[in-house]
């Protein structure tokens, strides 16, 4: 007899909690679409690999295109809830294949999105602590450097005092990403914090964002939850946040994605 | 030789690190949203026995190290090496004291164990998990006396000490667990 290696209870758990995620943007009225997981084309992130299906396309490693598509379209506000696929990522909090939500809110700014965020988690886990910090205090507090002023050199020097590295990093964004995930992150306690006003090197839209003078932008915040743990089984859900004011700006400025 | 790259990095995958044998312990996958991914090893170092933990981008790789284990028959100690023979093909490989460490007090003539060998030399010596040695010398038994009792240090026939319960005499033969000196019991004879 097959026995699954999640219990019944914890898949009983999934189950509520994918029907409560859709009753929380039904209740707002915003839009499950489902878009494609299989597309001829991939994403161009430099850390973001496909996993490339034989004679037909890539399976997408996040909605996101396909969503902004519909966005530019007028679909209005949108949620996916299903999976998106990574390859070579595997360990304790990834997984090849994974369960991702993701939503555009139409019209509001970054932090009005943190505020649904808030209220998502708090309908999720009621008892949880949930706070906000900028990427440059959260930094600054825990590393002693400011990362939006500090050096290439000066971020390499507080490398090599914490961590034993096998070869140097040469750019200031991959050695903000290792001191966040190894020396930030992990003292940022427990509950929720949301992380706002990432320093620009650490901004997929930046250099698009500059491309558009007089547009009012906000800045770019991507808003990450730590220590507060899924079941297991329910494997690694990426909430992303990142583009409230994107979203703003391709309705009033740009013209439909592909 | 072949080299592994982060993501085919699996506990006990032996690879070459500053010019030393070393053994993966754990491999942490950490990689924040779309940002550059990391691995973060802890290896054990197969020559000094130290355990470290270094970082690196996924991606980088590491070559394998010519690291096997083998079974050999452990033959005598001529008072500096100990010689090891391969049960079938009857080649013989020494290995010295730094080799041997802490092994030594286990190892008794013709038992089988598993010599670690780096490029064909051996590395390490690891005695089987459970070995039966006769008691060379213990305080007498006491008649009467059950597992309940206290214990007392008995020496084996290699020379290990190892706690005892009091009813242990003198040429008994016993169980002992060889990664923690344990005494499990007396052997049926």
């Amino acid at each position: 007899m097959f026995h699954p290696s999640a219990s019944l209870d914890l898949l009983q758990k999934r189950a509520q909690l994918l029907q409560q995620l859709r009753a929380f943007f039904f209740a707002r009225q915003i839009m499950e679409v489902d878009v494609p997981a299989l597309g001829q084309n991939t994403v161009t992130d430099v850390h973001l690999e496909p996993l490339q299906v034989l004679d037909t396309g890539y399976l997408q490693t996040s909605p996101e295109y396909f969503m902004k598509r519909l966005l530019a379209a007028g679909s209005g506000s949108i949620y996916y809830l299903g999976k998106a696929y990574r390859r070579d990522e595997s360990g304790r909090r990834h997984r090849a294949e994974f369960t991702l939500l993701e939503w555009y809110s139409v019209g509001l700014d970054d932090r009005e999105l943190m505020a649904q965020m808030t209220e998502l988690f708090a309908l999720l886990a009621p008892a949880t602590d949930i706070r906000r910090r900028s990427y440059g205090e959260a930094f600054q507090t825990l590393l002693g450097l400011c990362p939006h002023r500090a050096s290439l050199a000066e971020l390499q020097a507080l490398i090599a005092a914490r961590l034993e590295l096998h070869s140097p990093l040469d750019n200031k964004s991959a050695c903000l990403d290792l001191l966040f995930s190894f020396c930030v992150e992990p003292q940022l306690g427990p509950g929720i914090t949301f992380i706002c006003d990432y320093p620009a090197e650490q901004c997929a839209w930046r250099a698009w964002i500059r491309m558009r003078k007089g547009c009012r932008w906000r800045g770019v915040s991507r808003c990450i939850g730590t220590a507060w743990s899924w079941p297991t089984a329910i494997g690694s859900c990426a909430v992303r946040t990142s583009n409230a004011g994107a979203l703003k700006m391709i309705r009033e400025f740009a013209p439909p994605l592909g | 030789m072949a080299s592994y790259s982060t993501s085919e990095f699996r506990s006990g995958m032996k690879v070459m690190l500053d010019g030393d044998p070393c053994s993966i312990v754990e491999n942490e996958f950490v990689k924040p949203g779309k940002g550059q991914a990391f691995n973060r090893v802890r290896l054990k170092n197969l020559r000094s026995g130290r355990v470290w933990e270094r970082t690196f981008k996924s991606g980088e790789t590491l070559e394998a190290a010519d690291v096997v284990d083998r079974e050999m028959q452990y033959l005598y100690n001529d008072g500096e090496f100990w010689h090891f023979m391969h049960p079938e093909t009857f080649e013989q490989l020494q290995a010295d004291q730094e080799t041997v460490s802490d092994a030594a007090k286990w190892l008794r003539e013709q038992d089988v164990v598993t010599l670690t060998l780096y490029n064909g030399q051996p590395l390490a010596v690891t005695p089987p998990n459970h070995v039966e040695l006769e008691v060379v010398q213990t305080d007498p038994g006491l008649k009467g006396d059950t597992a309940q009792g206290g214990t007392k240090p008995a020496t084996l026939s290699t020379g290990a000490v190892v706690k005892v319960p009091l009813f242990v005499s003198i040429g008994d033969v016993l169980r002992v667990d060889t990664r923690t000196g344990e005494y499990l019991g007396r052997a049926n004879k």
